[in-house]
């Protein structure tokens, strides 16, 4: 497991994470132009594919549909209150120079009380937007794939690994 | 010349009144401290506990406010009266939260400008320690001087 951890299996070269563009415009790896909303849909794709279904072929007004009618709605309503708490988190703390004062914050905490059902949000987040998750995810999980970690790129390539393993994350090539 | 986010302008309601320039792209790489403290721009300087991020051994590893003076200190710095600029000397200004978080540290370069890294975002040259009190950052609380090249 640690061979495979080490080989990158997200393939993404962190090396190369900032520049400029010449525009002067600034470009950096993980900071894509998704808005909330994309995020959202992203989610909702995700809980569809996840329970093999297409909602054009399902009919949910079938009783026998109902259960994981139930299941999808709670999965986007999970969704929606994640993303508007990571949104005010970021927005409030973003610009922190310590990062344990990030972890003071209300919306930060509320995350942590989402539990478990966070983590595979959290680890797509943290491959969208990299940021400081790492003792989110040590609290929620129990594990820590990144603690021997170099460098923050390296911590965000570990557990986006360790999401990839544990089925948290499909494989994705940038 | 580039602006930061206006976000981060309205963070910065005394930067925004003063000029200002932005002298490198964003990078959560570095914080404040690594910047003033020897320009480094490979580590995140915190005792935050993660593997990766740098804390200079001989201070204690705690967030205590004075241990963010004391690493200055640890490298020949001692507390002054103001943030003017003297010949021969380099000054760093360290801001504090009213809730006792050590918040931010500017450095004085030689032209009497102050550099600044911002969080995990850009680098920046103002004109005053002051252009960066705020809401979130506080005020700055103390002033050290080395001389330069020390």
């Amino acid at each position: 497991m640690a061979a495979e951890l080490e080989q990158y299996p997200t393939g993404i070269d962190y090396s190369r994470q900032t520049g400029w563009d010449e525009n002067n415009v600034f470009l950096s790896y993980g900071h894509g132009d998704l808005n909330a909303e994309s995020q959202l849909l992203n989610v909702i794709t995700k809980s569809w594919q996840k329970l093999y279904l297409d909602p054009m072929d399902t009919d949910f007004f079938n009783p026998e549909n109902w259960e994981i009618g139930t299941r999808i709605e709670e999965q986007f309503l999970l969704a929606s209150r994640f993303h508007d708490l990571v949104q005010r988190w970021k927005k409030e703390t973003g610009h922190y120079s310590v990062v344990a004062r990030r972890y003071q914050n209300d919306s930060y905490k509320k995350i942590l009380d989402l539990k478990s059902d966070a983590v595979p949000l959290i680890l797509e987040e943290l491959r969208r937007d990299p940021d400081r998750w790492f003792s989110a995810l040590v609290k929620l999980t129990g594990e820590n794939p990144a603690e021997h970690a170099k460098t923050f790129y390296e911590a965000v390539d570990k557990w986006i690994a360790w999401g990839i393993q544990h089925k948290h994350l499909q494989r994705w090539h940038v | 010349m580039a602006r930061l986010s206006h976000h981060l302008e309205s963070l910065y309601p005394e930067l925004k009144q003063q000029d200002y320039e932005v002298t490198s792209p964003k990078d959560k790489v570095y914080n404040c401290v690594a910047w003033a403290v020897e320009r480094d721009t490979k580590r995140w300087w915190e005792p935050s506990g993660e593997p990766f991020d740098h804390w200079p051994d001989e201070v204690a590893y705690d967030h205590a406010f004075e241990n963010y003076v004391k690493v200055f200190e640890r490298r020949g710095y001692s507390k002054c009266d103001d943030s003017s600029l003297e010949a021969g000397y380099e000054k760093v200004a360290i801001y504090k939260h009213q809730d006792g978080w050590f918040t931010h540290v500017a450095h004085q370069l030689e032209n009497g400008k102050w550099t600044s890294k911002l969080g995990p975002d850009e680098d920046i040259e103002h004109l005053t320690p002051n252009s960066l009190e705020s809401a979130d950052n506080g005020r700055v609380e103390v002033i050290l001087k080395k001389k330069r090249n020390a």
